[in-house]
């Protein structure tokens, strides 16, 4: 079993409404050094695959066909074996 | 005219929906619940009612788009069926690529419920035939993802082949930033395919057609959708 955890977040020159607001409140707060922030989406999968690279192509086709809206977002994941 | 009203679980503009078609267009009206199937014969006009489908999970409209009865609809769609998505349902269509681009949350975060100008863009389309090209009518909006968003080659292909029908304008017609308070790309409040059977827009048309709510500006949206219908297809004066 392979437990796959899915990053999703905005791409790069969608607007980050979220993101900028809690950057103001960062900002109102005295975080002086935090310059920016950027909200997303946090997914555990399981995938029962048998291997490594099985799992990766199914990852890619669950976020490119339901996690993920292409239009406004981008994607990134890991894999990790988890002992039965 | 032989109309379908969507049921999602969430769905909350349903009965405005079906009332409008069947109270006041009198015309024969179903309600056809997500799980459920049809014919493309089966209906002429399919609505996508508002509300928060599916609890507006993962996305507003993805799991909606991703139900059993969205085969139905893709069937419809292909047979040249006038398709309305209102709300939620605009946002179903463009999670389910019936629609080009996608939508963000609102630009200040906020549930903005409120009677808003539109302008009409189009108005030589099955939906839009009694209206006037330019005209500013007021309907009532009620969205937290409103904010449509789309790469700027569609926001050129939807501006030249005159696919935007409804922008957020003020009283005068004028599309200023003010009037519009989702944030949407070039003011964008509703879109039509390119082969003009399927209308997406923010706005709840279904609220504003009739004289006890005192406002009527949204009745022409669907008794344009009659005429097509029925074959007195009427154009843009």
């Amino acid at each position: 079993m392979f437990l796959v955890k899915v990053y999703t977040f905005p791409k790069t020159g969608v607007l980050d409404p979220q993101g900028s607001a809690i950057k103001a409140a960062v900002s109102s707060s005295g975080f002086e050094r935090v310059k920016d922030v950027q909200t997303g989406k946090y997914y555990e999968v399981r995938i029962d695959a048998g291997d490594k690279a099985k799992t990766q192509e199914i990852v890619k086709e669950l976020c490119q066909n339901i996690l993920v809206n292409p239009v406004i977002e981008d994607y990134e994941f890991e894999i990790m074996e988890e002992q039965a | 005219m032989r109309c379908a009203v969507i049921k999602f679980a969430g769905t909350s503009g349903d009965g405005d929906c079906y009332h409008i078609c069947k109270n006041i267009l009198g015309q024969p009206t179903e309600y056809v619940f997500h799980k459920k199937t049809f014919a493309p014969q089966d209906f002429d006009l399919i609505i996508l009612p508002g509300g928060a489908s599916h609890g507006d999970y993962l996305r507003p409209g993805a799991l909606a788009a991703r139900s059993k009865v969205m085969n139905s609809i893709l069937d419809a769609a292909k047979a040249q069926k006038c398709i309305l998505g209102i709300g939620n349902g605009f946002q179903i269509l463009l999670e389910a690529g019936l629609l080009p681009g996608a939508v963000l949350i609102n630009k200040n975060l906020k549930f903005h419920c409120d009677d808003v100008f539109f302008r009409v863009e189009n108005s030589d389309t099955p939906f839009t035939g009694l209206y006037k090209k330019g005209e500013v009518i007021r309907l009532n909006l009620a969205c937290k993802y409103g904010n449509y968003y789309a790469d700027s080659e569609t926001i050129e292909q939807l501006k030249t082949k005159n696919k935007i029908i409804l922008t957020y304008c003020d009283e005068n017609g004028n599309p200023i930033k003010e009037a519009n308070p989702v944030g949407s790309l070039e003011n964008i409040a509703g879109i039509i395919n390119s082969e003009g059977n399927i209308l997406g827009l923010m706005p709840h048309p279904e609220r504003c057609a009739e004289e006890i709510l005192g406002n009527t500006d949204g009745l022409r949206i669907f008794k344009s959708i009659l005429q097509y219908v029925e074959g007195g297809k009427v154009r843009g004066r």
